[in-house]
């Protein structure tokens, strides 16, 4: 076909039996921006990252320019004219514009010894940064440059390798009102070079400026293409949120009790601000927002592992300071951090060891362990959560992620908590063990507990909470009964689309 | 087709057990090791030279163990040796000048915890590198051994009952090897059954999680570095006793031999595994080959390539333990 530059057909990913894309097919067309969008999970990471190399096996066909194509390695990618602006820089912090611009490119004056030529490097990058934004300091080592600067120094970098076909992703989630305007610009400019654009962004106003088609994705297959004329985004919303909510979460009705945990006006400068909650026992409250709201942020800091700035933590009616995660569990608080293997668990230690470490203290005599006090309670919580093991000693590294989930969710069990919070609780685990735990919070919360659920998956929040809560760019935009939730309603509350809406 | 792969995958089960089980590997090498010394000298395999062998790992292995506790957090200690030596000379000029025996024991004891202290505050609450903080820490020990000294062992005056630390022995049994195993007992205590060290193994495996299940790990690796500044101390005691003075170069060889005891004992230097009786057959192997190649007359320079190709053979082991372990 005449005038595409890139064509998917049917591709395919998988990671163990979770599906990250099912059967995929896009077209982008030469000389078009082109935008990517979909909820948290519903695949565009995985399909970028598949067109620039950075997964390697996937099933399903590629074409670059009619060429088809399997790249190995984003190198690769590199060579057929793709760039790929991540959105972790990818910039050394201490080199400066030019040497990061050209980094790996360097002009030479003596091949054989790597001479590089200062003068002719610095003439290059030049041309390059003036395609983008004229003026663009490059003497400036990169780490003291703003945010806006550093994502144009990264664009620069990506055109220097003269690509015909550049991904941005997330190019405005760091940058101000007014910095955005200055990128949009870039990006039609762009456009107007020639070059064809795949753009991701949850801010549905940026992709209304800058698109001229969209492509919808949920839960790892597309939705819909489409021009952007004629799309008003209550259509694009409807159309990422889509699937009827099944009722896969048998929440059942729970006597709300008394009010157990209560935070005012808590702030972390730079993560969140003026963030205020309070959760009932037998009550689950569901923190919705994209990644990087501040909704794990808040909940680290109330849990002591990250510092406050400033607000109050309240428990039982009580004002209480948590200084470390020892003092919370001490009061009674656990969370269940969002990154399994990198928060949660000691891969290389058995699930003894690991569902034990919570409660060392407790279930100690002396300096001793009380081994046989904490195998109890390792036993008992192995059943009740039904982790599959041969036995005990198991290290956690050889299960599977459902179980590595319920191991980290048993060490907190242990403790008796009277708040937990659950930070993406069900993030990359099957959906049979997802269903177990969905039941088990429900049992949680029939035991008093309260229970305070982030999720970035929306069938989760509705089907679970009683209450909501939105947070979007650190703070807390709304909150509402479940009655009164829709999946529309919370998403375009946190991707921040409509403003006069709030309850 | 089928029987080679079952013949791979049963020769793959018996990698496998080797690998997963370093000290049955290592104990296999010890063995072999003893045998084959016994047969190529004479010497080798006699009530006296066993002794000795147990003797000169004794204060290799007091070193070690504390190198283990540090090693398990995910830490190196450069200053044990510099530490040890020190103490062999603060403890022989405190004897020497007539001062109470317990006493000059419990204060060279408490200069070593103070400066695996300071090794642990550097680290785990300054935040610098164990590598170079522990290397700053040796050079300041090394600095006032020399000061103090002016490179002369000090050697007189020391009393019997300080000398009997090194040199006595109880029914027959050298006192150092009753101590050394009197820390080995402790040690492995400490490890296996107190709540120290299930908040060791879990910080050396992963310290975020550690942190985030409510465990202080800045206290747990200053700990490690009091433990092994305290060891090296009471090991630098017992040397300058058994060697009657206090040697400002006593502790030459003595890093080597006890960061070489404690990665071929199998403990990982990325942190989160490692037991102390492997640190204990690590320090009997090195000292076997250091024993079983002076019986054969090696030269000692010769000697040191061996030692230092068996410890690049024991992380090479590790280090391939740990990427099958990934997978």
């Amino acid at each position: 076909m005449e005038g595409l530059a890139l064509e998917l057909s049917h591709v395919k990913k998988s990671y163990g039996g979770i599906h990250a894309l099912r059967d995929v097919s896009f077209q982008l067309k030469a000389g078009e921006v082109h935008s990517l969008i979909g909820e948290n999970g519903a695949g565009k990471s995985t399909l970028i990252k598949i067109i620039s190399g950075a997964i390697p096996d996937y099933e399903g066909e590629m074409k670059v320019e009619g060429e088809t194509v399997h790249f190995k390695n984003p190198l690769e990618a590199q060579n057929h004219k793709i760039a790929t602006i991540y959105q972790e820089r990818s910039l050394i912090p201490d080199l400066n514009g030019a040497a990061n611009i050209l980094l790996g490119q360097e002009p030479q004056k003596n091949r054989t010894i790597g001479w590089i030529d200062r003068a002719k490097m610095k003439e290059r990058a030049r041309y390059y940064a003036d395609l983008v934004a004229p003026g663009l300091p490059l003497n400036l080592p990169v780490k003291k440059m703003s945010a806006a600067q550093q994502q144009l120094i990264e664009i620069a970098k990506a055109l220097s390798h003269e690509p015909n076909i550049i991904i941005m992703d997330e190019p405005t989630s760091s940058l101000t009102d007014k910095e955005t305007v200055l990128l949009i610009e870039i990006v039609k400019r762009l456009r107007e070079m020639g070059k064809s654009i795949i753009f991701i962004s949850h801010k549905l106003k940026d992709i209304f400026e800058v698109s001229d088609r969209i492509t919808v994705l949920r839960d790892g297959a597309v939705v819909e293409h489409s021009d952007v004329e004629g799309v008003t985004e209550d259509d694009l919303v409807r159309m990422m949120v889509g699937r009827p909510i099944q009722n896969l979460f048998p929440k059942e009705d729970v006597e709300i009790g008394r009010e157990v945990l209560r935070v005012s006006h808590l702030t972390r400068t730079g993560k969140f601000e003026d963030v205020s909650y309070e959760v009932h026992a037998g009550e689950i409250l569901g923190i919705a927002g994209l990644v990087g709201a501040g909704r794990s942020e808040t909940a680290m800091s109330i849990f002591g592992g990250d510092r406050l700035d400033s607000g109050e933590v309240w428990l039982e009616g009580e004002k209480i300071s948590i200084k470390s995660p020892a003092d919370a569990i001490e009061k009674g608080i656990a969370l269940v951090p969002e990154d399994r293997k990198y928060q949660g668990l000691i891969l290389g230690m058995s699930i003894r060891d690991n569902m034990a470490l919570a409660i060392l203290r407790e279930y100690s005599r002396w300096i001793f362990n009380d081994t046989r006090g904490q195998n109890q309670v390792v036993d008992q919580y192995m059943e009740k959560l039904e982790v599959k093991a041969p036995s005990k000693q198991q290290k956690v590294k050889n299960l599977s992620g459902g179980n590595q989930q319920k191991v980290v969710i048993g060490k907190w069990l242990s403790v008796k908590p009277k708040v937990l919070i659950l930070d993406e609780p069900t993030r990359g685990i099957d959906v049979g063990t997802k269903a177990e735990i969905y039941k088990l919070i429900g049992r949680l919360a029939k035991e008093g507990v309260a229970i305070v659920l982030i999720s970035s998956e929306m069938p989760e929040i509705l089907g679970l909470s009683d209450r909501i809560l939105v947070m979007r760019e650190g703070k807390a935009v709304a909150s509402m009964d479940r009655k009164d939730a829709t999946e529309e309603k919370i998403l375009k509350l946190y991707l921040g689309g409509v403003h006069n809406e709030e309850s | 087709m089928k029987r080679a792969d079952g013949a791979k995958k049963s020769s793959e089960k018996t990698i496998s057990l080797i690998i997963n089980n370093h000290e049955f590997t290592i104990a296999i090498f010890l063995v072999f090791m003893i045998v084959v010394f016994s047969i190529v000298t004479d010497t080798f395999l006699s009530v006296t030279n066993i002794l000795n062998i147990f003797n000169l790992t004794s204060i290799t292995f007091i070193m070690a163990a504390g190198m283990t506790l540090v090693m398990i957090c995910g830490g190196i200690d450069l200053s044990v040796a510099a530490i040890m030596t020190l103490s062999g000379i603060i403890s022989t000029s405190m004897i020497a000048s007539g001062m109470n025996m317990w006493l000059v024991i419990l204060f060279t004891i408490g200069v070593g915890i103070l400066a695996g202290l300071i090794n642990g505050i550097m680290t785990a609450k300054i935040g610098i590198v164990d590598f170079i903080a522990t290397l700053a820490m040796q050079l300041v020990c090394h600095g006032i051994t020399f000061t103090w000294t002016g490179g002369y062992p000090i050697f007189e005056n020391l009393t019997d009952r300080f000398k009997f630390w090194g040199q006595g022995r109880v029914f027959g049994i050298p006192f150092l090897v009753i101590l050394a195993l009197a820390v080995f007992v402790i040690v492995h205590i400490l490890l296996s059954k107190c709540r120290f060290g299930s908040r060791l193994y879990a910080t050396g495996g992963n310290k975020e999680a550690s942190r985030l299940s409510g465990i202080n790990v800045s206290r747990v690796k200053i700990m490690t570095f009091v433990v092994s500044g305290g060891l090296a101390a009471f090991a630098g005691i017992l040397m300058a006793s058994r060697l009657g003075s206090g040697q400002p170069t006593a502790g030459e060889t003595s890093l080597n031999d006890v960061i070489g005891s404690t990665i071929l004992g199998g403990t990982s230097p990325s942190g989160g595994i490692g037991k102390v009786y492997g640190t204990l057959m690590g320090a009997i192997i090195f000292t076997v080959i250091t024993n079983g190649l002076t019986h054969l007359q090696v030269n000692s320079y010769v000697q040191e390539i061996v030692r230092g190709v068996i410890i690049l053979l024991a992380l090479a082991l590790n280090a391939y333990r740990e990427r099958l372990g990934a997978r």
